[in-house]
């Protein structure tokens, strides 16, 4: 289980998140829901150690993450971009990831086939598309088959395939008891794909729920979404 | 799918947080022609001093000291090696995912600077070797006129000043986080104010303190090699430890 409790982050006089406090449970997929700039990066950077609170806490099955010795097989993380220097191969990149954490190279293979970028594993990851540095961070995320998956924004960059394949993968992964949290500001992408839904707007977490209790009686997750941060979409 | 439950020893981890890191400074282009570039550029300028060179019976100047002037010019490569270690991190996001991979960034600065160090010194003993055998080569002095022995003592030792040398550079790439800038303060020390400074015998300066472990000749005025070889490691220290501080402490 993902568990924020009571985080906060200050940058300068500026407050970036404020009071966050949920959960992302195991065998479900949680949505974590926000216009452009509301906090759902920052929330995840400091769930993965990458930036610190300036209080409370963020712990992976009781745990900060920083404190894990085998960080990779509890949580696999997919941030914006590929996540690998452009001028090393996809292949290489894998290796390293998975020399991190103990694992041979015979699993980097399986990896580049199940994402579909084995042909391009030998090439620079300067060439790779938008999408293939997305599958490669995808890769890189699945190499020691963590317990919980995070994923910033998991269909940027991707085609209606991709779009589709990385939305049966989420449901799969939750089905097999992992936890699954993604963040995205695209509504009609997540409403078919999550079982919960935190909705954070300018720092703060505004609805936090199942899918059903935050939609309510609005006809969908969007409706429900703009009527919560007061956006001019709401109609 | 596996639950947080630890697996691996401390040991353990910090030897794969190694292989990690060795893995991507193997796995950098750029490596190879820093490297490349240093061992080509260090037998131009091997050959090119050593056919300037007055080698004859009254000849006073050591031929071993002929042998390393080319790395005076060339441990520039060193500190770019260091510099592009630390800074390819800050490219492509790369840092996100080493950080997710080793969170403890104690642990990831210690095992990036332990596998820096085999590499580069590795490269720094066929480096420093090479030059000397151009430089013999190229004046056709035999091996025999030479001081093995105190060659035996240059070569580790330029080695070791090298390496070190990496490592502090890596350090200063960690704390600048861009390769330009990082390189460019290291490279105006080096090819202009080093040189400026030669006559002042400021043996306090880790370049300077080291040319009196790496040169046949030694000045009189030259402090003992402890000394200087505390200087050399008093520089690296004095970035590198700050360097694991501030990026355990920052956000990336």
């Amino acid at each position: 289980m993902l568990t924020f409790e009571h985080v906060n982050k200050r940058r300068g006089a500026r407050d970036i998140l404020t009071d966050i406090t949920f959960h992302a449970r195991p065998g479900r997929v949680t949505g974590f829901l926000g216009p452009n700039g509301a906090g759902k990066s920052s929330t995840l950077r400091i769930l993965l150690g990458l930036d610190r609170p300036t209080s409370g806490q963020a712990l992976v099955d009781g745990q900060r993450f920083a404190s894990l010795r085998d960080p990779l097989r509890s949580i696999g993380a997919v941030l914006d971009g590929s996540g690998a220097h452009r001028s090393r191969t996809g292949r290489a990149h894998l290796r390293w990831v998975a020399r991190s954490a103990g694992i041979g190279n015979a699993r980097v293979e399986e990896l580049l086939e199940l994402v579909g970028i084995a042909d391009a594993g030998n090439k620079r990851v300067s060439t790779y598309s938008l999408g293939m540095g997305r599958r490669l961070g995808l890769a890189a995320a699945l190499l020691a088959d963590p317990g919980a998956l995070v994923f910033d924004e998991p269909v940027n960059g991707l085609d209606p395939e991709g779009i589709r394949w990385i939305r049966l993968f989420l449901r799969e992964q939750a089905q097999a008891g992992r936890t699954v949290l993604l963040s995205s500001h695209l509504m009609s992408e997540l409403a078919e794909t999550v079982d919960d839904v935190v909705v954070i707007v300018g720092g703060r977490i505004v609805a936090d729920g199942t899918l059903a209790e935050v939609t309510g009686n609005h006809k969908n997750l969007e409706d429900a979404f703009f009527a919560l941060t007061g956006d001019r979409g709401a109609r | 799918m596996t639950t947080t439950t630890d697996f691996r020893t401390p040991a353990t981890a910090f030897t794969d947080a190694v292989r990690a890191e060795a893995s991507k400074l193997w796995s950098l282009p750029a490596t190879w022609l820093v490297l490349g570039g240093t061992l080509a550029l260090t037998i131009v300028l091997s050959i090119a001093f050593g056919t300037s060179a007055n080698i004859g019976p009254d000849q006073t100047v050591n031929i071993l000291d002929y042998g390393v002037t080319a790395v005076t010019w060339t441990q520039c490569g060193f500190f770019l090696l260091g510099v592009i270690a630390s800074t390819s991190e800050y490219i492509g996001g790369q840092i996100r995912t080493t950080l997710i991979a080793i969170p403890d960034r104690i642990t990831w600065r210690l095992a990036a600077t332990v596998a820096l160090v085999p590499i580069t010194f590795a490269a720094a003993l066929l480096i420093v070797a090479t030059s000397i055998t151009t430089i013999l080569l190229t004046t056709g002095v035999p091996i025999a006129e030479a001081d093995l022995d105190v060659a035996a003592r240059i070569i580790p030792s330029a080695a070791g000043y090298l390496t070190l040398m990496a490592v502090l550079s890596s350090a200063l790439g960690l704390l600048i986080r861009k390769a330009i800038p990082a390189a460019a303060i290291l490279l105006v020390y080096l090819l202009i104010l080093s040189p400026l400074l030669q006559g002042q015998n400021w043996y306090f300066l880790p370049d300077i303190a080291s040319y009196t472990l790496w040169f046949a000749s030694v000045p009189d005025t030259a402090p003992p090699a402890i000394a200087s070889w505390a200087v050399v490691l008093a520089w690296t220290l004095g970035l590198l430890i700050p360097s694991i501080i501030i990026a355990n402490r920052r956000d990336t």
